[in-house]
């Protein structure tokens, strides 16, 4: 070794660097960065505006929406139309995809700033919004229809690899 | 003489070592036994959670057998019950190094199922993000590799850096991780104001840091010289045969890389290098990852130099139905080469979805190059591979 | 009255007891010292700020950490070997501990003045792979195992260019007492030994960074690939003295470095010598060697153990030889004139 030790005091001589340079954590309940727009923080929902369509319970992949709907006259128009009586958001399933406050077609519901969402208990993660409270643990209605599983119906039709037996079962 | 107590203790580690230790009296010429060693699920070096199950003599690994599934999630069955937009998130969830790579594949093979045509300023988003995506992945990999040989410093900086990436990714996208950004048709939002120049401050700085705190303090270090070089060498051919991609490939002198050669996207227009290494070892490995990052700043500064105009989102309408067939898609991840093959019976949801991960092929190598190297190499050529617990395990 | 009851401390067997309890309660506050210097600085190099919430500046989490750890359950493996491995963790601490006795502190301040102290070191230390053997023995597990026949190797190997080089002190010194090796290294730093002794004192460096088992030499620990080696097993006070007794042992090496090559409590100029309080001048030359130490901690990745065994016994000892013979000769010459 021709240049025994030169590349670790390279290293080292780096390492002194840091030692007299500015830190770069925060002390965290202390400090709290300003976070930007787009962050996606706990789901809120404005439930004046919603119109209970069913649509972000419908796209919710963790199904952490259920709705209870209702055929209501809320707004005095004399015709009854759906209302959500209630409303649950469970946050312990919640994964912050955006999908629901992509598809509200009102924008009732979106996220807000807040994210130290933390409980002793999971069932205190789900916050109710309507006026009548909805059990969070039964899963919604199945979101899309249940498929024909494959038995008896055929795979469909590729165009470019044949397929194996193995596929089938697959 | 393995007492009975201990052969059944054994026995439950593993299948095969239990075919073996049926006969106890497997010694070597002097009269010794070899140990068995169950390393992982849960230990530190397995990038989550990986089980080896040695078999030493002294130090030396004579048999390595690779246990995956522990972070089985079924990914590909999940994806079947979604309608195909919901199916994004869970890709996210796949490789949670690079998530954004992830995203492109499966929304590369629907598109393809669709026959959309994106706006170019989405393609030159999706590669930009896409880019930034690699330097967050490969950073970290290399700190990784450091911490795994025990120096425990360049994984703060390299996440340091990460950090930095993310607070970018959280100003595009809204999260600092599972980003659901690239969308089928496009991407979820154009950059926000101001990003742009953030981006090229932030990569204008990042060459500078790269030079002291992940070259100098790394590559000429003795210590790391001699713990990496020739260590888990491979020969071209071998990788080759084994189906290895990315960096373990690259590194060997194959020149193959999706962008290049199967160049989709953004790619098509810009230009960059292949870069390859000739040894094969853990050092080349290393010395790829540097070098792609440089390739990835070069690429981004083209990207920002050059950012079309225009919309970032195709009008594929409210409900993706794509016909009946299927599509693949193929990107390069951080990782190696990724391929999402996306099934349509022409409803709502996909009827299959298969994801091809690279770690998973590259796994392989633990069982054909660790026999015959020592006990703490296993981490080094693990810092090569550089394999994501969730992306094997899907 | 108080001079009394000091004078009557200094007869034996109260003099010892006394010692003996200083003796404790330096190491013990040294491991604690030395918890959050190395916590500080790995954290300074690592741009972050480390402790900062016990007391002022985080100043108290030594302390923290004690309370914890003593009110934390101690666990032993299902079918360890109770009594070597409760043992293990005394067996470690008592090396580290004892060669205190000896150390020169200051001119008079010595609780020992043992006239064969260099020897004494060597073969109490040598007593710390014991303690490893047993603790990796057990524990009954293939890690600890591993490790321990690691940390064997290892501090056998070490031992012996760390004894070859203290025989150019010896030579130079011409005594086997640590209070004369410091007496004859005084009137100014040309005078300390690391000078003509160089090589040795490079040897000595290296060879007490393996012995106290930490980076680039920490093997037997070696986190990444055995989990902690020897310690694995270890929870609660048990693994608390394993913790003490190491940093201890980094401190009693940084000490025997400053007294055997670096003039031990003599000033670097004769005019800033502080008579009494030379303790300080000692104090400062091992927390320097001590943060080197760290530094090197957390700078460079470790060997492998073929390569550990390689730099032991190819570089290290030749090189011992080597500078012992130009030792002997040069004295020959400058004597013999």
């Amino acid at each position: 070794m021709p240049q025994l030790g030169q590349g670790i005091l390279k290293g080292m001589g780096v390492t002194l660097g840091h030692l007299f340079g500015k830190k770069i954590t925060r002390a965290y309940p202390e400090y709290k960065r300003d976070l930007p727009e787009r962050s996606r923080g706990l789901l809120t929902v404005d439930m004046d505006r919603c119109i209970a369509c069913l649509q972000c319970m419908r796209i919710c992949p963790d199904h952490c929406i259920s709705i209870e709907q209702e055929k209501r006259d809320a707004d005095g128009s004399g015709k009854a139309k759906p209302y959500a009586v209630g409303f649950v958001i469970d946050d312990s399933r919640c994964m912050y995809c955006s999908l629901c406050v992509e598809v509200c077609p009102v924008n009732c519901i979106y996220h807000t700033e807040e994210f130290e969402a933390q409980a002793y208990n999971r069932l205190e993660l789900a916050r109710q919004f309507g006026e009548r409270p909805v059990d969070p643990t039964v899963d919604p209605k199945p979101a899309v229809k249940k498929k024909k599983k494959p038995t008896g119906k055929k795979a469909p039709k590729t165009v470019e690899r044949p397929r194996t037996g193995e596929d089938e079962v697959a | 003489m393995l007492s009975e107590e201990r052969r059944i203790e054994s026995a439950a580690l593993s299948g095969r070592a239990a075919g073996r230790l049926a006969n106890p009296d497997v010694r070597d010429e002097f009269g010794l036994e070899t140990l068995d060693m169950s390393m992982g699920p849960q230990h530190p070096a397995m990038h989550g959670l990986l089980r080896l199950i040695l078999e030493l003599d002294g130090e030396t690994v004579v048999r390595c057998d690779t246990v995956m599934g522990y972070l089985h999630r079924s990914k590909e069955k999940i994806s079947e019950n979604r309608m195909y937009p919901a199916v994004i998130p869970i890709t996210d969830r796949i490789d949670y190094m690079n998530n954004i790579a992830m995203e492109y594949g499966y929304v590369l093979a629907v598109e393809k199922l669709l026959d959309a045509e994106i706006p170019p300023r989405a393609d030159a988003i999706r590669a930009l993000m896409n880019e930034f995506g690699r330097i967050m992945s490969h950073i970290p990999s290399i700190g990784f590799l450091m911490l795994e040989l025990g120096a425990f410093t360049p994984i703060l900086y390299a996440f340091r850096e990460r950090e930095r990436i993310q607070n970018i990714f959280e100003a595009v996208t809204g999260a600092r991780m599972m980003f659901h950004y690239i969308r089928i048709g496009g991407v979820k939002a154009d950059l926000p104001e101001g990003i742009p120049e953030q981006m090229w401050n932030y990569i204008e700085g990042l060459e500078q840091r790269l030079q002291p705190d992940f070259v100098d303090l790394i590559e000429g270090n003795e210590i790391f010289i001699a713990r990496t070089r020739g260590i888990g060498k491979m020969t071209q051919e071998k990788a080759v045969e084994m189906g290895l991609t990315g960096v373990p490939l690259r590194c060997t002198g194959a020149e193959f890389d999706v962008r290049k050669h199967y160049p989709y996207g953004w790619y098509k227009n810009l230009d960059f290098d292949v870069i390859t290494d000739t040894e094969g070892d853990v050092e080349a490995s290393y010395r790829v990852r540097i070098g792609e990052v440089k390739q990835s700043i070069r690429m981004i500064k083209q990207i920002l130099e050059d950012l079309p105009e225009g919309e970032v989102m195709a009008d594929l309408g409210r409900r993706i139905r794509p016909a009946e067939g299927d599509g693949i898609g193929r990107v390069e991840s951080a990782r190696g080469e990724y391929a999402v093959h996306v099934v349509s019976d022409g409803s709502d949801t996909p009827y299959r979805v298969h994801y091809r991960t690279p770690c998973t092929v590259n796994m392989q190598l633990l069982q054909e190059i660790v026999p015959g190297h020592y006990l703490p190499d296993i981490m080094p050529i693990m810092g090569l591979i550089d394999p994501v617990s969730g992306a094997w395990d899907k | 009255m108080v001079w009394t009851v000091v004078e009557y401390l200094n007869y034996e067997p109260w003099r010892f007891l006394v010692s003996f309890a200083a003796v404790l309660f330096l190491v013990l506050n040294i491991a604690g010292i030395f918890t959050m210097a190395e916590r500080k600085a790995s954290a300074y190099i690592q741009l972050r700020y480390g402790p900062n919430r016990v007391g002022p500046r985080g100043l108290l989490q030594p302390a923290a950490d004690v309370l914890k750890l003593f009110s934390k359950e101690n666990l032993s493996p299902n079918r360890a070997d109770l009594w070597i491995f409760l043992a293990a963790p005394i067996a470690m601490f008592i090396p580290a501990a004892a060669v205190w006795l000896v150390m020169p502190f200051a001119p008079g301040a010595v609780i020992v003045d043992l006239n064969i102290a260099i020897l004494f070191f060597v073969a109490i230390t040598s007593i710390g792979a014991l303690g490893v053997i047993m603790a990796g023995y057990g524990s009954r597990s293939a890690f600890s195992l591993l490790g321990a026949l690691r940390g064997a190797a290892q501090m056998i190997s070490y031992e012996v260019p760390l004894i070859l080089s203290l025989l150019g002190v010896i030579m130079l010194a011409g005594s086997l007492s640590l209070v004369d090796v410091v007496n004859a290294q005084s009137g100014g730093f040309w005078h300390w030994y690391f000078l003509p002794l160089l090589p040795m004192f490079v040897v000595f460096y290296v060879a007490g960074l393996a012995e106290v088992k930490r980076v680039p030499f920490d093997l037997p620990e070696g986190e990444s690939e055995i989990v902690g080696g020897y310690m694995v097993e270890y929870s609660g006070m048990t693994w608390a003295m394993i913790q003490a007794s190491e940093f201890a042992m980094m401190g009693l090496m940084a000490a025997m470095n400053v007294t055997l090559f670096l003039g031990g409590w003599q000033p670097p100029l004769d005019f800033l010598d502080l008579g009494a309080f030379n303790w300080i001048w000692f104090g400062l030359k091992t927390a320097l060697l001590t943060f080197t130490f760290q530094w090197i901690r957390w700078s460079v990745p470790r060997l492998r153990m073929d390569q550990l065994m390689d730099l032991g016994w190819k570089i290290l000892v030749p090189a011992c030889l080597v500078w012992l013979f130009v030792v002997a000769g040069a004295m020959l010459v400058l004597q013999g004139s």
